[in-house]
């Protein structure tokens, strides 16, 4: 598959110095995968499908354009001719340099494991029908009276990423890729609730999926009987994955310096700025072995390194792709992310890590120090919450109404809401001690704040 | 490719062992321009090709799919269906597929300017005179505006005789906008898309839709935030089509209702709604996205799922069909030829009442009227019936008129609750569509649309959302 890309890569640089255009980049994917989709504990389709997508980014001057294809039967010149039709029609960037060059590799981790590539689908189905069973068995322990998957997936794909610019540099990595989510819904004295399980990684880990099955038929249950609970202010508690779901929403956008130069960002003109606690810090780490955004490249062939994004609240830097440094007149940080082939990069979070410095409580010291709190396991709607002025906002689906250290009863229904920087700024009472990693590329710790308020 | 190859495919699969196969052809090309903050952040067109194959072998389904488009390939995905579908036997559900009437039919939707003929510079112009007209109202500091056109062509054959070809263009326009004032910052996107060509934007009053729409998030910024607490609310057309999609219309989706993951399970013939409310999936009406044929080559017409408070039908596939005993709606559907069918929408919208909208404004002494322009969308818990959304800015009502803006509109319930308390339905329907979004389920995105009239209703809570 991949000398697919590289010729076509080539012949498409060949050709477009021919043509006349002054910059060209080309970057193609190819994967392979099996996908395979739950009803009701069963399985309802599986789906074996290998897809290969590109995209040619030109540029004459400062007039760029670009097209995308998932198409192997093409005529190269007419593509060239179709790109600099567009291009000619664009209008100039007066800050646009060029595309990406000095192309290298920075850290590097595993991202590729062997296991992925040589399963087959009879083992596949295996793998989630355990998965499932493991959810159902641990619900009935936690006294469900039925417990069933109503709907899920289980995702193994293998593929490659190749990068080449008009000067011939390029870049290629192979990287795997396991996703399971399971919805899992249990029924106890005739009333029912459900959770989740969800497992991301670049590696197969049976234990880890095992793991999340488990949980999620245990929470299947946790949350019976929920109703909503009065309004006022409460002190929160997010779990790692409520936290994730906030900060990835409000949050993570904010530090893209696209979005700052754009004034789409609170955080411009705040760069040794205390933004958020002291207690915390936020890394850009590229580096982390088995995680989603591990990369020793980023999408535009650019070098990748850790960073310190935040150090003790204070912000030191901005996430950089090639075009919003070369604006600045700085180098990249190897930020540079693509939503599509063809589309351009727009700066982004490679592992997005938060660790606290002080704080520290593991999850139960932080049930004990709640008088009157609310624990958040689930939310619906967090991803409406606003990156440009940090509010958040969402129903809790999921949560634990406790007082003085113990839990009471099970909460849904209720709004929460409130800033982003206020809760891991002036309101933060306690950071977990343990980063953990959900939602493929987040990295983070339990959050524990006062004043967040419930409607 | 020749489309001869997708029949003898169907042959071969037979062939080999396959009690039913159908094959879904696909070539859709998206057009994307993207000024930002006046500089062509993009000008992109993507298009993608590829075949996916479904095979029913000993009651399994098996899919593959390549977008390699020789005989050969064809063929090996064929196999590789099958192989999957005979070691998915162990762990599946039987499946059959319902045996209904062949159609054969090609389709093009209208248009009267073919928008990949239309000079590129012009294109340009108008994003640049949308831009401007956002960019000369004070307090905006940031203005994204975008032009898109997709042109969706799709071929479906199938062992059933059916052959289906049908081509679908949807255009568009939108805004994203930021607006800064005394160091408050509010954002607020908007669109306008259609079913048609180039005509559509160059009817549109584009340089008024950037000017309101910044004028909109500016006097947003300077609003103050909803109270939390329970109203009762007018919603609007958009605002109603965004909840009834959303809230109510995948709890009708079949196959969420047989996975167990909807509220309406087993309520059909039951009333769950104001005897007011009337639901309506429909894949012709004007205004929303056209879809005269689902991709199992079943015709959409009108689906009316419930009809004065009672539900009478959940969105059915030619699976789903047979196995809940329903007939087929014409609501199975896959984004792209790779992926497996689902359920999924096509216009969802309310039926209108009586009422004119101001009359409902007017009866409603105190609460608020919650718009849909700049609300960015929703989330439900279809097993559980919960809900949360976002609206656009808002405005209070008092006295029976619309007083103060609001903005951070937040609404969280029950659905069921939510339709029972419906008291009062406009008489003004509309439809909108999206060419820059659209529904996501299980990791596909489909185009769609919704609406319906001005609806009032009892007790909602909203949510303010918290700003510094």
């Amino acid at each position: 598959m991949k000398e697919i890309l590289f010729n076509l890569s080539s012949k498409f640089r060949s050709r477009a110095i021919e043509k006349g255009l002054s910059d060209l980049e080309f970057y193609g994917v190819w994967s392979r995968e099996i996908h395979i989709e739950i009803s009701r504990s069963r399985v309802k389709s599986v789906v074996d499908k290998t897809s290969i997508n590109y995209g040619i980014i030109g540029a004459i001057g400062k007039k760029i354009g670009s097209i995308g294809l998932r198409d192997l039967d093409i005529d190269v010149d007419r593509i060239l001719d179709r790109l600099i039709s567009i291009i000619k029609a664009s209008r100039e960037d007066e800050k646009f340099t060029g595309f990406a060059k000095k192309y290298g590799r920075g850290v590097e981790s595993s991202i590729f494991d062997k296991k992925i590539v040589e399963i087959d689908h009879s083992e596949a189905l295996d793998i989630i029908n355990n998965a499932i069973e493991t959810s159902i068995e641990s619900a009935r322990k936690h006294g469900a009276d039925e417990t069933f998957v109503t709907e899920g997936s289980f995702e193994l794909s293998v593929g490659g990423v190749y990068i080449s610019n008009i000067d011939g540099e390029e870049q290629y990595r192979e990287g795997t890729l396991n996703n399971m989510f399971l919805e899992i819904k249990s029924r106890k004295d005739g009333e029912e609730s459900s959770y989740w399980a969800i497992y991301q990684s670049r590696r197969l880990s049976i234990n880890d999926i095992l793991r999340e099955a488990n949980r999620g038929g245990e929470y299947s249950i946790k949350f019976i009987k929920a109703s909503n609970i009065e309004s006022g202010e409460y002190s929160v508690i997010l779990d790692p994955y409520m936290t994730a779901a906030f900060i990835s929403s409000a949050l993570s956008p904010a530090f893209s310096a696209l979005s700052v130069q754009e004034n789409r960002s609170p955080l411009k003109n705040k760069i040794e700025t205390q933004i958020l606690s002291e207690n915390i810090d936020i890394v850009d780490d590229p580096a982390i072995d088995w995680s989603i955004g591990s990369r020793s490249f980023d999408d535009e062939g650019i070098a990748t390194m850790k960073k310190n994004i935040v150090e003790k609240g204070v912000l030191k830097t901005y996430l950089y792709n090639y075009y919003t440094a070369k604006r600045e007149n700085r180098e990249s940080t190897g930020n540079g992310i693509r939503q599509t082939p063809s589309s351009v990069t727009t700066p982004g979070f490679t592992n997005f890590v938060l660790k606290g410095r002080g704080l520290l409580m593991n999850f139960d010291e932080m049930i004990s120090e709640l008088k009157k709190g609310i624990i958040v396991h689930g939310l619906i709607g967090y991803w409406m919450s606003n990156p440009v002025n940090g509010s958040t906002q969402a129903t809790i689906s999921h949560g634990l109404l406790v007082e003085h250290g113990e839990v009471k009863k099970a909460v849904k229904g209720n709004v929460l809401v409130g800033n982003i920087y206020e809760w891991l700024g002036r309101n933060i009472q306690g950071i977990g001690r343990e980063v953990i990693n959900v939602y493929g590329i987040m990295h983070v710790p339990a959050i524990f704040f006062s004043n967040g308020r419930i409607g | 490719m020749s489309l001869d190859i997708l029949e003898k495919a169907i042959n071969y699969g037979r062939e080999r062992g396959a009690e039913f196969i159908d094959i879904r052809y696909q070539e859709v090309l998206y057009e994307l321009i993207v000024i930002d903050n006046g500089v062509v952040r993009s000008y992109d067109t993507s298009i993608v090709k590829g075949l996916g194959v479904r095979v029913l072998v000993d009651k399994t389904i098996g899919y593959s799919a390549t977008n390699r488009l020789d005989f050969e390939s064809v063929k090996d995905s064929i196999d590789k269906a099958i192989k999957i579908a005979r070691s998915a036997r162990k762990y599946s559900a039987l499946v059959e597929i319902l045996k209904r009437r062949t159609f054969r039919d090609r389709i093009v939707s209208h248009y009267s300017i073919d928008p990949l003929e239309v000079d590129p510079s012009n294109k340009l112009e108008v994003l640049m005179d949308t831009y401007r007209s956002t960019k000369e109202v004070n307090g905006i500091v940031s203005s994204v505006v975008r032009y898109g056109f997709e042109r969706d062509y799709r071929v479906y054959v199938s062992s059933n005789g059916d052959f289906i070809e049908q081509t679908i263009s949807l255009i568009g326009l939108s805004t994203f906008l930021v607006a800064r004032v005394e160091n408050v910052m509010e954002r607020l996107h908007d669109q306008k898309s259609s079913v048609a060509g180039w005509e559509f934007i160059k009817g549109m009053d584009y340089v008024k839709f950037g000017r309101e729409n910044a004028e909109l998030v500016v006097e947003a910024t300077k609003a103050p935030v909803v109270k939390p607490g329970k109203y009762t609310v007018v919603l609007d057309n958009e605002m109603v089509g965004l909840m009834l999609h959303e809230a109510f219309g995948h709890a009708t989706e079949a196959d969420i209702v047989e996975s167990g993951g909807s509220v309406l399970e087993r309520r059909i013939g039951e009333k769950i709604a104001s005897e007011l409310v009337t639901v309506i999936d429909d894949g012709r009406v004007e205004g929303g996205y056209y879809l005269p044929y689902d991709d199992e080559g079943t015709p959409k017409t009108k689906t009316i799922t419930v009809e004065k408070g009672v539900l009478k039908t959940y969105l059915h596939s030619l699976e789903t069909a047979i196995r809940l005993g329903g007939e087929p709606t014409g609501n199975a559907r896959v984004m792209y030829y790779e992926h497996p069918i689902l359920i999924r929408q096509t216009n969802t919208y309310m039926a209108p009442g009586d009422w004119k909208p101001e009359e409902i404004i007017r009866d409603t002494r105190e609460g608020i009227y919650v718009r849909g322009r700049g609300a960015m969308g929703g989330q439900v818990d279809t097993s559980m019936g919960t809900f949360t959304f976002t609206a656009g800015p808002s405005y209070l009502v008092k006295n029976g008129e619309l007083a103060q803006l609001v903005r951070g509109v937040m609404l969280s319930g029950n659905i069921l609750d939510t339709l029972k308390n419906v008291d009062a339905v406009g008489r003004d329907l509309v439809v909108t569509t999206s060419v820059f979004g659209g529904c996501g389920k299980a990791y596909q995105r489909a185009r769609v649309g919704d609406g319906g009239p001005h609806v009032r209703v009892r007790e909602i809570i909203l949510g303010g959302g918290g700003y510094t």
